[in-house]
C-alpha cells in the first residue's frame, strides 16, 4: 500500500512539473526560442526543439495520467529526465554564462541549482520504476 | 524479470548519452575560436599591484587626483573611495532622494559627481567637495551617458518607429545646462541593424573624439563632438557581417536567438589609445592563456591603427569584466575583486 501511495505521489509531481514546464515553454514561445537560440548545442535547431520539448513533455505527462501507460511514462520521465541532466553538464562545461531556458520558477534557478533539482528528478524516476517493477512482481507472484 | 528492467534503464541511459553527445559533436563552434589573424603580443605590459576584495556590482566611476571611485549597481548613490593602491579612504551616498534610480551610473570628472539616470531620465551633477547639494537637468531617456566636457553628454539611446515596427541606435548630444538637444544620430534603422549597430561609445579627451566600437562587427567609427562622423577603422579580425539571429520575444521587444557572437566586448580609451577588450582567439594565441585571461587590444584613435596586445588574467577563475585607465595605472573589475595594475604608459 506505502509503495503504491510513493509510486502515485511520485508520478503526480512528474506530471505536475512537466505540464508546467510545457506550459511555461509554449505561453513564452518566442522567449523560450530566444533562449535556446543562445545554447550552442541548440542553436541551429531552436524553432523546432522550441515545439518538440514542450510535445514530448505533454505526451509523457499523458502516459502517466493513464494508468495502463503509467510505467512506460515513468520510463520516459526517466529517459528526458537523465537527458537534461547530461544537457546541463554539457552546457556548464561550455559556459556558465548562458541564460536557463526554462520558463516559470524553474528559471530562477541557476546551472549548477537545476543540475541538482534534475539529478533529484532523475533519481525519483529510477525509485520509482524499482517500485512499479516489485508493485508488478507481487501481483504477479499472488496470481 | 530484474535484469530486463536493468537492460531498459542502462539502454534509456545509453540512448541519452548519445543524443546528447551527437549534440554537443554538432554544437556551433565558438566564434572565439574561428578567427585568423595575429596578435602582436607585448608580454608584461600590465603588472598586478594592488587587489581589493568587494562584493559584485561595483563598477568604475572615475578618478580626481590620487582618488579613485566606485559605484554600486546595488546602490545606485553609494560610491566607494580608494587612493590610488586601492584602500578604501570612504564610502558615502549622494544626498538624491530620487527612487527610480534603476541602471543609473555615477561617473566623476575632475571635481564633479554626475549621476547619469536614464530611466528618469535626468542628469544629477554635485560637486566633488561639496556632496550636500545636487542639481537636476531633465534630458531625454537614455540607455548611456558619455561626458563629453563639464556640461555636454553624448546620449546613446534606444529610438522605435512605432509605424515601420523597426528599432534605432541614437547617439545625441544633451547638456546639463539646457535641455536642448542636437547633433542626432541614427546608427541602424531597422531590427536587424539595431543589434548589430550595438556598441560602446567612448571619448578621447586629448583628440576631442569620440570612438563607436562595434559589439558583434569589427567596424569603429570616429566621430566629433558634434557626432559628425570624421572616419572608420576596422578591429584585427575579419568579422564584417555579424551573425544574428532577432527575434521579437513580445510586441516591439527583440531578443538574440543565437550564440555568443560579440566580437568586441567592451573598450577604453587611454590617452590617445583606445583599449577594446576582444572576444575573438588569433592564430598565435595560446588557447590555455586565452581561456583563462582578457585580451586587451590597442589600437591608435588618430590613425585606428592596431599597435599591440596584452592579457588580463582571471582572478580567482572569474573573467575580468570592466577596466579604465588612469594615467599608467589600469583599474580593472572582477565579480568579486578591483584590481590595480600598473602598465607601461610610454606605449
Amino acid at each position: 500500500m506505502q509503495r503504491k501511495i510513493a509510486v502515485e505521489i511520485i508520478c503526480f509531481l512528474f506530471i505536475v512539473l512537466f505540464l508546467y514546464a510545457a506550459g511555461t515553454k509554449l505561453t513564452e514561445y518566442t522567449r523560450f526560442i530566444a533562449q535556446i537560440g543562445k545554447s550552442p548545442l541548440l542553436t541551429n535547431y531552436a524553432e523546432y526543439v522550441a515545439w518538440i520539448i514542450p510535445s514530448i513533455e505533454i505526451m509523457i505527462a499523458v502516459l502517466l495520467i493513464v494508468p495502463r501507460t503509467k510505467l512506460i511514462g515513468m520510463y520516459a520521465s526517466f529517459g528526458i529526465m537523465v537527458m537534461f541532466t547530461l544537457y546541463i553538464a554539457a552546457i556548464l562545461s561550455i559556459s556558465t554564462e548562458l541564460p536557463c531556458s526554462c520558463g516559470g520558477v524553474l528559471s530562477m534557478l541557476g546551472w549548477k541549482q537545476h543540475l541538482v533539482f534534475n539529478i533529484c528528478f532523475t533519481l525519483l524516476g529510477l525509485t520509482c520504476i524499482i517500485l512499479m517493477k516489485k508493485q508488478e512482481n507481487m501481483v504477479n507472484t499472488s496470481v | 524479470m530484474k535484469q530486463k528492467t536493468t537492460l531498459i534503464i542502462l539502454a534509456i541511459c545509453g540512448l541519452s548519452f548519445a543524443v546528447v553527445m551527437i549534440l554537443f559533436a554538432m554544437a556551433e563552434k565558438p566564434i572565439s575560436y574561428r578567427q585568423h589573424f595575429t596578435r602582436n603580443h607585448h608580454l608584461g605590459y600590465a603588472t598586478l599591484e594592488n587587489v581589493l576584495a568587494v562584493s559584485k556590482g561595483h563598477y568604475i566611476a572615475g578618478a580626481t587626483d590620487g582618488r579613485y571611485y566606485f559605484g554600486n549597481e546595488n546602490d545606485p548613490l553609494e560610491l566607494t573611495v580608494t587612493d590610488t593602491q586601492l584602500n578604501v579612504i570612504e564610502v558615502f551616498r549622494l544626498p538624491i532622494g530620487e527612487s527610480q534610480l534603476e541602471d543609473s551610473r555615477i561617473e566623476v570628472d575632475s571635481s564633479t559627481i554626475y549621476l547619469k539616470a536614464g530611466q528618469l531620465p535626468a542628469i544629477f551633477t554635485c560637486s566633488v567637495n561639496n556632496r550636500l547639494k545636487c542639481t537636476l537637468q531633465p534630458v531625454p531617456y537614455f540607455l548611456r551617458a558619455v561626458l563629453v566636457s563639464g556640461t555636454t553628454f553624448v546620449l546613446q539611446a534606444r529610438g522605435n518607429d512605432s509605424e515601420a515596427g523597426t528599432a534605432n541606435n541614437l547617439l545625441f548630444v544633451a547638456s546639463t545646462r539646457s535641455a536642448v538637444v542636437g547633433g542626432v544620430i541614427k546608427l541602424s534603422n531597422d531590427v536587424d541593424g539595431y543589434f548589430a549597430s550595438q556598441g560602446e561609445l567612448r571619448y578621447c579627451k586629448d583628440l576631442h573624439r569620440l570612438v563607436y566600437t562595434h559589439y558583434y562587427h569589427n567596424r569603429l567609427i570616429a566621430m566629433d563632438t558634434s557626432l559628425i562622423i570624421l572616419y572608420e577603422g576596422r578591429t584585427l579580425d575579419s568579422i564584417t557581417i555579424p551573425a544574428l539571429k532577432p527575434i521579437e520575444v513580445e510586441e516591439g521587444y527583440y531578443s538574440l536567438a543565437s550564440a555568443s557572437v560579440a566580437v568586441n566586448l567592451s573598450s577604453q580609451i587611454s590617452g590617445t589609445n583606445l583599449i577594446i577588450h576582444s572576444n575573438l582567439m588569433a592564430l598565435n594565441d595560446d588557447q590555455v592563456m586565452f581561456d583563462q585571461s582578457a585580451v586587451l587590444d590597442v589600437y591608435d584613435i588618430g590613425t585606428m591603427q592596431y599597435k599591440f596586445s596584452f592579457n588580463l588574467p582571471d582572478y580567482n577563475s572569474r573573467k575580468m569584466e570592466t577596466f579604465r585607465v588612469f594615467s599608467n595605472r589600469l583599474v580593472a573589475i572582477y565579480p568579486d575583486a578591483i584590481l590595480g595594475y600598473s602598465i607601461e604608459h610610454s606605449q
